[in-house]
């Protein structure tokens, strides 16, 4: 199935990536950073729930790979490689990648965020 | 730190989270329509009960109270015994039909104690369709030894008519 495309633009400049491209977005209050897997980012001046908006409305099914970390995080889920609730990161990887993208979140976020993926696999939990 | 736990919602894009307050407000309509209606069904139950508070139960027909003149006599087996001796003579005296050993059957005859204190008009008022046990008990019973008849209050005697029902079983019970 070919993934859409995420086409987003301001006054100069049109982005056009797609889902896959997009590692996170982060945001610092009023505007957010898209996050690519090449390591690159791009500013827009508008909010996470406003991202989401986007997403929802140019993704329809395939926005469900994003998921919203807490206040600041909107993240590929299809990239979470490791989450660590006692060191409150997330590691997002892929065996293309040259580098792993380490992200912080709170303890309750993560934990929410671990349970998420949990019940999506059914429970499947090993003794590490 | 205060709001720290309102900003922390996780959550799949796509997928409002506010699904999970609807379904919670969807499934209380349900409970609550369910309460109505279980609620209705109980008041009517109580409005039908009371209508049948009025109706009197029906009960069934109590043993038949006999009375007799003080003076009457009911009629007497060989002079002076009871009717349940007489039965016991009957089961002594009445045997199966030859060749009908392995059939269970039910008769009931009538029979009259006359005046005179003889067993007469021996009458089948129902047999099975093997007419042998029927007249075994017709024979068994003309060999019937004679009765003291039953006699009114002024003494004078009186027929009796009976009705005695004889069951064939082909196994002891």
């Amino acid at each position: 199935m070919r993934s859409k495309h995420i086409i987003l633009s301001n006054s100069n400049n049109l982005i056009r990536i797609t889902s896959e491209d997009l590692a996170y977005i982060s945001s610092d209050g009023s505007y957010s950073t898209m996050h690519l897997v090449d390591g690159t980012d791009h500013m827009f001046s508008f909010n996470l729930r406003a991202f989401e908006k986007l997403l929802e409305s140019q993704l329809g099914l395939d926005s469900q790979r994003f998921i919203r970390l807490g206040k600041c995080l909107i993240i590929n889920s299809d990239y979470i490689y490791l989450i660590n609730i006692s060191s409150q990161e997330v590691i997002l990887a892929a065996m293309s990648w040259k580098e792993k993208i380490k992200l912080r979140a709170s303890k309750e976020a993560l934990k929410s965020l671990k349970k998420l993926i949990e019940d999506s696999f059914k429970n499947r939990r090993i003794n590490i | 730190m205060k709001t720290q736990s309102e900003d922390d919602k996780v959550y799949i894009i796509g997928q409002p989270e506010t699904n999970r307050q609807s379904r919670y407000i969807a499934y209380f309509w349900w409970i609550g329509i369910i309460a109505c209606v279980i609620a209705l069904i109980i008041t009517l139950m109580i409005f039908l009960g009371n209508d049948k508070s009025n109706q009197i139960a029906k009960g069934e027909d109590l043993t038949e109270v006999n009375i007799v003149p003080k003076a009457a006599t009911a009629p007497l087996f060989m002079g002076k015994e009871g009717v349940p001796t007489f039965l016991k003579w009957v089961g002594a005296n009445l045997e199966y039909p030859d060749g009908y050993e392995t059939e269970d059957a039910r008769v009931v005859v009538s029979l009259i104690i006359s005046k005179t204190g003889n067993v007469e008009n021996v009458k089948i008022v129902c047999q099975p369709e093997e007419k042998a046990f029927g007249k075994q008990v017709i024979m068994v019973l003309k060999k019937c030894p004679k009765w003291t008849p039953a006699k009114l209050a002024d003494g004078s005697p009186i027929k009796t008519i009976y009705t005695l029902p004889v069951r064939f079983s082909k196994a002891k019970r």
